[in-house]
C-alpha cells in the first residue's frame, strides 16, 4: 500500500503546491514528521489547535508506491530552452470527494488524523484523481 | 528565522519536498531546514518562493551530522538526497536567495545532479558549500548545470565528481569557485564556462584521454588552481599543470572516492592563494594548515612538530587537617576543582597519544571518635572525559577508564564491648533487669 502526503491549502502562486497536489509518496510503513501528520503531532502531546494543518495522508489499499508516484509528475513550460517548471503537478486529488466516499465513522476518526483510507480498487477513488486542466 | 529538522523519524518533516512546500510565496523571514544524517531518495524542487538578502532559504547539514568528505556509500555517514528518476536531484525555480551547506547530492538517474536553469531575480545569491555533489551518468550531460539568466554563484570547498561533464555555468551573471575539487571518471570536460567564472584554489582533473579539465569559451579569471591537463595555466595564472589525482588523492577510483589529500609529496599542498572568504575545509579543519592554502576541498593537516611530549603533574601532594579537638569539631582536607588536562594536536603523520591520569591516590579520614562521629571519604562530582578528533579515515581510540579501585569504610565507634557494653545480650524477662550490676 502507498501513502501518499497531500496539499489541503493552496499556495500563494502558481508555481507552489495546491490543494489536492501529492508532495511525496512513501511505502506502507513510512512514519511521517510531526509537521506532515497530524497523528504524529498528537501522539507526541501537543496541541491539536496548533497543528498548521497544512497535510493530509491518503493511504491506498491496492496502489503500489511505483503507480502512485506517477501522481507526483509535474507540468514542464512547452518550448522552453531548459526544463522548467509550469505547474507542480499534472493531476490533483479531490480531497472533498475522497472525503465523501469515507463512513462516518472514518470521517470522525479524519478529523483527528487527517488520514484518508480507501481502496484503490475502488473507482470512485481512482476518478477522484484528476489531471487538471 | 524558522528553523524545521528534516529527519528519517522524529523530526519535523521527513522529505525536504514537504518542508518545502509550506513556504510562502513571498518570504518574510530565514528559512532552515535542517538536515540529519539519513539517506532521502527523492528530489525536490525549490521554487515559487520569492526571497531577499535578509529573508532566505537555507538548507543544510550540522557538523555532526553530515559527511566526512567521501560519500554516504563509502562511509557510511552523512545526509545525502539522491534521485533516480532523472528530473534532477535539485532543481531551482526561481528562487534567488538559497544556500546548500554539508549535503550530499547525488544523482543516479539521467538528469543533473544540481539544476539552477531558470531566470532568477536580479542580485541573485546562491551559495553552495561543502557539498559533495556527484553522479553515476555518463555522457556530456553536466553534474552542476548553473546557466540561469542573473544567478550569481558561489561554491566554496566542495567536491564534485561522476563520469559526464562536471559544471557548466555560462549564462550566468557570475560564478565564483573557491577551493573546490572536480574529478571526472571518463574523459569529459570539467568547468565549462565563459568570462563569468572566477576561480581560485581549485582542482579539475579526470581519467581517460585528453578532455579539458578548465573549458572555456571566453576569459574566465582566477589563480592557483590546478589541473590533470595543461588546461590551468592556460586559463588561470600561479596554477599548475598535470596533476594526475592518483598522485594527490588518497582515491579516485569510482565507488570509494576519497579525495583527502595524501601524505607526502603532494602537488596540491601549500600551492593555494590567501582567501579571506575561506576559512576552512570540507571537514572544518583550518585554513592554512601549512605555509599556505591547499588547492581543493580538503586542507591537509600538518604536526605542529614531528615529535614532541606535554607534561602536567600532580604529583606527591600531601594535603593534611590534623589536630586535637576538645569537644565538636571537624577536620576537613579537601582537593577539588581539579582539572587535568592532556591536548594538543597529533599528525597526521605521525600518530600520537593524549593522556590525563590520576593515579595513587590515598584518601583518608581516620582518627579517634570517643562519642558520636563519622569517618567518611567522598570521590564525587568526577568526570573523565576521553575526547578529541582523530583525523579523516584514521584509526583511533578514545577511552575513559577508571579501575582498580578500593573504597571502604571502616573504623570502630565507641568504647570496646564489655559483658556490659551495648553488644550485650538483655535477658527477654524485664523482671531480671534490675539484677543486673
Amino acid at each position: 500500500m502507498a501513502k501518499i502526503l497531500i496539499r489541503t491549502v493552496d499556495g500563494g502562486n502558481a508555481l507552489r503546491y495546491m490543494r489536492g497536489d501529492a508532495v511525496i509518496v512513501r511505502p506502507d510503513d513510512h512514519v511521517w514528521g510531526r509537521y506532515e501528520s497530524l497523528e504524529v503531532w498528537i501522539a507526541e502531546g501537543r496541541d491539536r489547535a496548533e497543528w498548521p494543518d497544512e497535510f493530509a495522508v491518503l493511504e491506498l489499499t491496492g496502489l503500489n508506491e511505483v503507480t502512485a508516484r506517477a501522481y507526483l509528475e509535474e507540468i514542464s513550460v512547452i518550448g522552453a530552452a531548459v526544463p522548467e517548471m509550469f505547474r507542480r503537478r499534472k493531476f490533483g486529488a479531490d480531497i472533498d470527494a475522497l472525503y465523501a466516499l469515507l463512513p462516518a465513522a472514518k470521517k470522525a476518526i479524519y478529523a483527528n488524523t487527517r488520514r484518508i483510507t480507501l481502496s484503490w480498487g475502488n473507482a470512485q477513488v481512482r476518478a477522484a484523481f484528476k489531471a487538471k486542466a | 528565522m524558522a528553523l524545521k529538522t528534516i529527519k528519517a523519524s522524529g523530526g519535523d518533516y521527513t522529505s525536504l519536498s514537504a518542508w518545502e512546500a509550506t513556504l510562502a510565496a513571498t518570504l518574510t523571514s530565514t528559512e532552515l531546514a535542517e538536515c540529519y544524517n539519513f539517506a532521502l531518495s527523492d528530489d525536490v524542487a525549490i521554487s515559487g518562493s520569492v526571497t531577499s538578502a535578509t529573508n532566505y532559504i537555507r538548507i543544510y547539514t550540522p557538523l555532526a551530522e553530515r559527511h566526512d568528505g567521501r560519500s554516504r556509500a563509502v562511509s557510511g555517514t552523512g545526509f545525502r538526497i539522491s534521485d533516480s528518476t532523472g528530473a534532477g536531484t535539485i532543481r531551482h525555480g526561481a528562487n534567488s536567495h538559497v544556500r546548500y551547506e554539508g549535503l550530499e547530492i547525488e544523482q543516479t538517474g539521467s538528469s543533473n545532479t544540481l539544476q539552477i536553469n531558470n531566470t532568477l531575480s536580479s542580485g541573485s545569491d546562491i551559495r553552495v558549500e561543502k557539498c559533495l555533489i556527484h553522479d553515476t551518468l555518463t555522457g556530456t550531460g553536466y553534474t552542476i548545470s548553473a546557466i540561469a539568466a542573473n544567478l550569481n554563484l558561489t561554491l566554496r570547498n566542495n567536491i564534485v565528481y561522476g563520469n559526464q561533464r562536471s559544471m557548466d555555468t555560462r549564462g550566468a551573471t557570475s560564478a565564483l569557485c573557491e577551493n573546490s575539487t572536480f574529478w571526472r571518471h571518463q574523459a569529459q570536460l570539467g568547468l565549462v564556462s565563459g568570462t563569468e567564472l572566477s576561480c581560485k584554489n581549485t582542482y579539475s582533473g579526470h581519467a581517460g584521454a585528453a578532455s579539458d579539465d578548465f573549458w572555456s569559451g571566453g576569459s574566465p579569471t582566477g589563480n592557483n588552481n590546478a589541473s590533470s591537463d595543461t588546461t590551468a595555466t592556460a586559463r588561470f595564472t600561479s596554477s599548475v599543470n598535470s596533476v594526475a589525482g592518483s598522485a594527490v588523492f588518497t582515491s579516485v577510483t569510482a565507488g570509494s572516492e576519497d579525495f583527502s589529500l595524501k601524505t607526502g609529496t603532494n602537488a596540491l599542498v601549500d600551492a593555494g592563494a590567501t582567501l579571506g572568504t575561506v576559512t576552512d575545509d570540507l571537514i572544518g579543519t583550518t585554513r592554512p594548515q601549512g605555509a599556505s592554502y591547499d588547492i581543493g576541498a580538503f586542507e591537509r593537516i600538518v604536526s605542529s612538530a614531528p615529535t614532541g611530549t606535554f607534561v602536567a603533574s600532580l604529583d606527591g601532594v600531601t594535603m593534611a587537617a590534623s589536630g586535637q579537638s576538645i569537644n565538636v569539631g571537624s577536620f576537613s582536607a579537601t582537593l577539588a576543582g581539579v582539572t587535568l588536562a592532556a591536548s594538543g594536536l597529533v599528525g597526521p603523520p605521525p600518530s600520537g597519544t593524549f593522556s590525563a591520569s590520576l593515579g595513587n591516590v590515598v584518601m583518608a579520614a581516620t582518627g579517634t571518635i570517643n562519642d558520636v562521629g563519622a569517618f567518611a571519604t567522598t570521590l564525587q562530582g568526577c568526570t573523565m572525559l576521553a575526547t578529541g578528533t582523530v583525523a579523516p579515515h584514521a584509526t583511533g581510540t578514545f577511552a575513559g577508564t577508571m579501575g582498580d579501585i578500593v573504597m571502604s569504610a571502616t573504623g570502630y565507634v565507641g568504647i570496646p564491648p564489655t559483658p556490659h557494653g551495648l553488644f550485650q545480650r538483655l535477658p527477654k524477662n524485664p523482671r531480671h533487669v534490675q539484677n543486673l550490676p
